[in-house]
């Protein structure tokens, strides 16, 4: 039973001895309207504590731990538990309270170390978090290290140590390759305009955890920054022969030759990418295909069709991110 | 004995402060089930029973992914028996199994399936033998093929791992209702494992409840915040992701995310989306969203549902319009999801989370009010007026009638959005969210049919009371008819063609009210003027076009049956027709759909390798695009691999400079094993009255070896060798003289050689031909049939 159950059944308590003592009430020949009174307060009650619960953001799981940390004050495990459960919920000062906690209480137990360090780095106490965080990589030897590592290259890359938030990262890869820590090691080599590190660690996300998109898209776009379009092209295909709805690729390829200067083989490929919209459009007239589509007639010079399209897009999905940027930037030009 | 073990505990926690009698009897099943179940080898005791895993059939392939856990004593060379037939398991897979602490994971997957079948099947080990002997309850059943508008069942639930007796409930009383029609998978809305997802806690609330379900019904889970207690993140590990095979690399279909966080797969004519609104980022731009974005653009299945942990709406044991509450997970998925889904034609959105039921009305755009911290939800009137309830019926056809909405996956055309967090936890809540039209906080589940375009949905309570419906339709009410439609499949586009040259004609009809395909009659219009008679065939074939001009070829189905029907749009296809180019240089790729640079070349290429390519055609004049009177036609030859023919653009020498910036020398073909099976270029068409130059080109990067091609002209009468002067990778000429019909080509070809013969007579028959073979000499040459390119000139 979780603590909102109880605050409810206690309500519900309250309500019941109201109803009663307007029974008694009326045993003594008082107006009934006075037991409908008391109901009103109660459950106007009931309906007032559950507003305010509702916008404290109280939450069951964290209900539930603390009534078993009443129970038992010098859990660990549940002090950890509750830091974590506080921590997801954006509640940092009440998460590192319970881990500082945990922490006086084992200071050895490294599951605190690597929480507390987690609550820290949160909360912008980089620090303090690091040397935790320093502690943990050194004493622990299992999967668990990958979490340390990331979060240290995180620390290192905000604070602008960006070599070694890499350096970091890398070793996080060995250990577990994910595709979050394959995308931020890359985004930090890109800032430092280390394109083949970043090409390099790209493709060997691909190789490693299959061809996750944003891995691909990522890896073409540095590609075509180190003007290997040759390269680029030939990922763009891979992804044409590959996939069964081919516009997004049509449409990148496209742009690709345009910039390679090979203005019919571009305006081929928009017209393929023109030909499976407008398919796909027939068959499930999406806001996505719309503005897919508003794109490709754009780069074809269609401009007023290519802003009608945008236009439709948004009387269907008002706001939608993209199309307004985009109509946006058409329209100033 | 640990299944013994944990057996026994769980009736034990089930029976607490029940009749006694209640948890002797169920102690006694326990050992009853024990004794009475598959024997388990002494050699590894089976700690999971099997359940499936990545149940899908794609254009190419059917798959299963069987697992199951043993302890250390097992071996690791894991095997699945199977087959068609229950105890005939004839045919085997196998796999290694993962050691995770003092347990074995053992991960079979198995290809090469049949879509639609049902399969019978034993798990164990190649040393050990079974671990558990089949028995007719294990089963599996392939998914149907993508597309098809097969019906299908899924039970859906949420929040169920807590190991209560209202798990039980919940569970039992899908069973009963689906007795006769069991689900064939599940979709599980997350908090699996209560209270923090551990490895024990997923054996014991999870897979011991479920798992004479799981052993022919494969699940698809989702993230839950009590599995995240448990998942390292970002290293992506943990007792959830251990327990779960999912499809990162969109083998399942949808596209690849990398991560088993979040994903997609397609059954029969249905995308699924799951999402992870618990650990991975939910701002716009973010990958998932990023990968959600393309994952949407690319499907085209009929019915889209997507569903995560986090309810976007609910006034349950959570409240999604409190960025307080969940840390402010449900107002991401809300705000920054639900916009996304909605424009790529979401029809259902199912979460969990909050325990108890909520279905809301046909919904759209109901997102974007109030700031942070609260995102309060106007009214049901306020949202009405404004247009977000699209319908505010119940959607129940014995009610007010079902939900309509348009085929296909329009964008904005309503969605339901339901929580079915009452799987087992505690149900509570007050209900009362604007958008929701029920609010049930009772244990239960809930089932999902789709039946072509029909979607139905139950809520199930434990007691087995179903206490709501509502049913989605696609397309028109039933009874209102509908015009057939034709689509024109070939030609694919408009195009331009040499008077004199047929185009072949082909098109679809179909009727949408289901009618048989006969009674549907097909008008082929070839355009005034060309002089082309009208046909009735579906498949017209090919007509030739003798007139000049500009022709819109219609082609209209009409349904012979629906009287007062609107006439079908027909679709056309512009056919303009003009004289042939003369003294033309056209230039064909014979690469493997790779790297053509210019838009004025063709593609033709052997039908040997795969690649999809056109293998004869008429070639194109490179300046004007224009078809020439020439065909081409590539045959022969044998494709190994791909990888090992990925040539280069000619930097230097003949073919740099009649080649480059014309064709791409990428992706060269290769030919091997049959030392007869020469690829063979025929001309055809050419006029007797002139003379033509031919030039070919051939590449393959790094793999020069002792390889070589040996080109020949073939059907002139007369012609001057004028290929490159050289030698190959063996050292020998290229060619004797300018008689000589054959010349050596080297397989890397750096130097930039051609193969080129000029001023030929291609005869009074006007053909001619190429072929590319091997020179007979070396051991390896026989593997040196290569090439890029070809080039003819008509002077």
């Amino acid at each position: 039973m979780n603590k909102r159950q109880v605050t409810k059944e206690k309500l519900e308590g309250l309500m019941s001895d109201l109803q009663r003592g307007s029974q008694s009430v009326k045993s003594s020949h008082i107006s009934w309207v006075w037991g409908i009174a008391y109901l009103a307060l109660a459950l106007g009650c009931v309906g007032f504590v559950q507003l305010a619960i509702a916008h404290s953001g109280f939450d069951p799981e964290i209900a539930e731990i603390t009534e078993e940390l009443t129970k038992n004050p010098d859990s660990v495990d549940l002090l950890v538990r509750r830091g974590q459960v506080y921590r997801s919920y954006g509640k940092f000062m009440e998460s590192l309270q319970d881990l500082e906690r945990a922490w006086l209480l084992d200071r050895e137990n490294r599951k605190v170390v690597l929480q507390r360090a987690l609550t820290l780095s949160a909360m912008g106490r980089n620090e303090e978090a690091e040397v935790a965080l320093d502690y943990f990589v050194q004493k622990e030897s299992d999967p668990k290290r990958v979490i340390a590592l990331a979060e240290r290259a995180a620390i290192r890359g905000r604070t602008g140590r960006i070599g070694l938030a890499i350096s970091d990262l890398t070793s996080a890869i060995q250990l577990q390759p994910t595709i979050e820590l394959y995308l931020y090691r890359g985004q930090l080599q890109e800032s430092m305009g280390k394109l083949d590190d970043a090409a390099r660690g790209y493709d060997d996300g691909l190789a490693k955890l299959g061809n996750a998109i944003v891995l691909k898209k990522n890896l073409i776009r540095v590609k075509i920054a180190q003007k290997q379009f040759g390269a680029a092209l030939a990922l763009i295909d891979e992804e044409v022969a590959r996939s069964s709805v081919k516009t997004p690729w049509y449409l990148q390829r496209a742009e690709l030759l345009a910039i390679m200067g090979q203005p019919n083989a571009s305006r081929l490929a928009y017209e393929q990418a023109l030909a499976e919209t407008n398919q796909m459009l027939a068959k499930r007239p999406t806001v996505l295909h719309l503005v897919a589509r508003a794109k490709i007639l754009y780069a074809m010079g269609q401009r007023e069709d290519a802003i009608r399209d945008l236009q439709e897009a948004l009387k269907k999905s008002p706001g939608y991110n993209e199309a307004e940027k985009l109509l946006q930037q058409w329209d100033g030009q | 004995m640990s299944t013994l073990a944990s057996e026994i505990h769980l009736v034990k926690k089930r029976t607490v402060g029940r009749n006694p009698l209640c948890m002797h009897a169920g102690i006694l099943s326990c050992l009853l089930f024990l004794i009475l179940a598959p024997s388990l080898s002494a050699e590894g005791a089976v700690v999971r029973q099997p359940y499936l895993q990545k149940v899908f059939t794609t254009a190419t392939d059917s798959s299963v992914t069987v697992v199951w856990r043993t302890d250390l004593n097992s071996a690791d060379n894991s095997r699945v028996q199977y087959g068609t037939v229950e105890g005939v398991l004839t045919q085997e897979a196998f796999g290694t199994a993962i050691t995770r602490g003092n347990v074995k994971d053992h991960i079979v997957t198995i290809t090469g399936l049949t879509a639609a079948t049902k399969y019978f099947y034993n798990v164990g080990t190649v040393t050990d033998e079974v671990q558990v002997t089949g028995t007719s309850e294990h089963f599996f059943v392939t998914a149907p093929n993508p597309g098809t508008t097969t019906s299908f069942r899924a039970w859906v639930l949420g929040d169920s791992g807590v190991g209560s007796a209202e798990q039980t409930l919940v569970r039992n009383a899908m069973l009963t209702e689906t007795a006769l029609n069991p689900p064939d998978f599940i979709l599980h809305m997350g908090d699996i494992a209560y209270n923090d997802g551990t490895d024990s806690e997923f054996t014991n609330n999870h897979f011991a409840v479920y798992q004479d379900i799981l052993r022919h019904t494969p699940l698809w889970p989702t993230l839950g915040n009590h599995e995240w207690n448990s998942l390292n993140f970002p290293g992506n590990f943990g007792p959830y992701l251990d327990a779960h095979v999912l499809p990162a690399n969109g083998e399942a279909g949808g596209f690849a995310s990398g991560t088993e966080l979040y994903y997609s797969f397609d059954y029969a004519n249905t995308h699924f989306i799951v999402l992870d609104s618990m650990q991975s980022a939910r701002t716009p731009g973010s990958p998932m969203l990023t990968w959600l974005q393309n994952d949407l653009t690319l499907t085209d299945k009929e019915w889209v549902i997507a569903y995560f942990h986090h309810p976007p709406y609910s006034k349950g044991t959570h409240i999604s319009d409190s960025a307080a509450d969940s840390g402010g997970r449900m107002v991401d998925m809300r705000e920054n999801v639900l916009p996304i889904l909605e424009a790529g034609g979401v029809d259902l959105v199912i979460s969990g989370h909050s325990h108890a039921y909520e279905r809301s009305y046909l919904l759209d755009g109901t997102y974007g009010y109030g700031t942070s911290p609260n995102f309060v939800t106007p009214s049901f009137n306020t949202l009405l007026n404004d247009g977000h309830l699209l319908d505010a019926g119940d959607g129940d056809p014995a009610g007010q009638g079902v939900y309509q909405k348009n085929s296909g996956g329009n964008s904005h055309d309503g969605a339901v959005y339901i929580v079915a967090g009452h799987g087992g936890n505690i149900p509570s809540g007050t209900g009362g969210h604007p958008v929701m039209l029920r609010f049930d906080p009772t244990n239960g589940s809930v089932l999902l049919d789709i039946n072509g375009t029909m979607l139905t949905m139950r809520n199930l309570q434990a007691g087995g009371l179903i206490n709501d419906t509502f049913v989605i339709q696609k397309g028109p009410s039933p009874g209102t008819p509908i015009p057939p439609n034709g689509v024109i499949n070939t030609p694919l586009q408009d195009l331009t063609i040499s008077v004199g040259t047929s185009v072949s004609f082909s098109g679809t009809g179909t009727d949408p009210d289901g009618g048989p395909t006969p009674s549907l009659t097909y008008d082929w219009n070839f355009g005034t003027g060309s002089g082309i008679p009208n046909s009735a065939q579906q498949n017209p074939g090919s007509k030739t076009f003798s007139n000049l001009g500009v022709f819109t070829v219609t082609f209209t189905v009409t349904d012979m049956g629906g009287l007062g029907l609107p006439d079908p749009t027909p679709d056309t296809v512009k056919v303009t027709v003009q004289n042939p180019p003369s003294n033309f240089t056209a230039y064909n790729d014979l690469a493997w759909g790779t790297g053509q640079l210019e838009t004025h070349i063709t593609t033709f290429t052997s039908p040997n390798g795969g690649s999809g390519l056109p293998s004869s055609g008429q070639l194109v004049d490179f300046s004007t695009g224009l078809p020439t009177p020439v065909s081409l036609a590539v045959t022969g030859g044998e494709f190994l691999d791909i990888n090992a023919t990925q040539g280069a653009n000619p930097t230097t020498g003949d073919a740099f400079t009649l080649f480059n910036g014309k064709v791409s020398g990428l992706g060269a073909i290769s030919y091997v094993n049959d030392v007869n099976n020469s690829l063979i270029l025929t001309f055809t068409n050419l006029d007797p009255s002139k003379v033509y130059d031919l030039a070919y080109f051939a590449h393959r990067n790094g793999y020069a070896w002792d390889r070589a091609s040996l080109v020949t002209l073939s059907g002139a009468p007369a012609f001057t060798n004028t290929s490159s002067v050289g030698i190959d990778n063996l050292g020998a000429p290229l060619f004797s003289g300018a008689g000589d019909s054959s010349t050596r080509l080297p397989a890397d070809n750096d130097p930039g050689y051609v193969a080129r013969f000029s001023q030929i007579d291609p005869g009074s028959d006007g053909t001619i031909l190429l072929t590319i073979s091997f020179d007979g000499n070396v051991a390896n040459q026989y593997k040196g049939k290569y090439g890029s390119a070809v080039r003819l000139v008509e002077e």
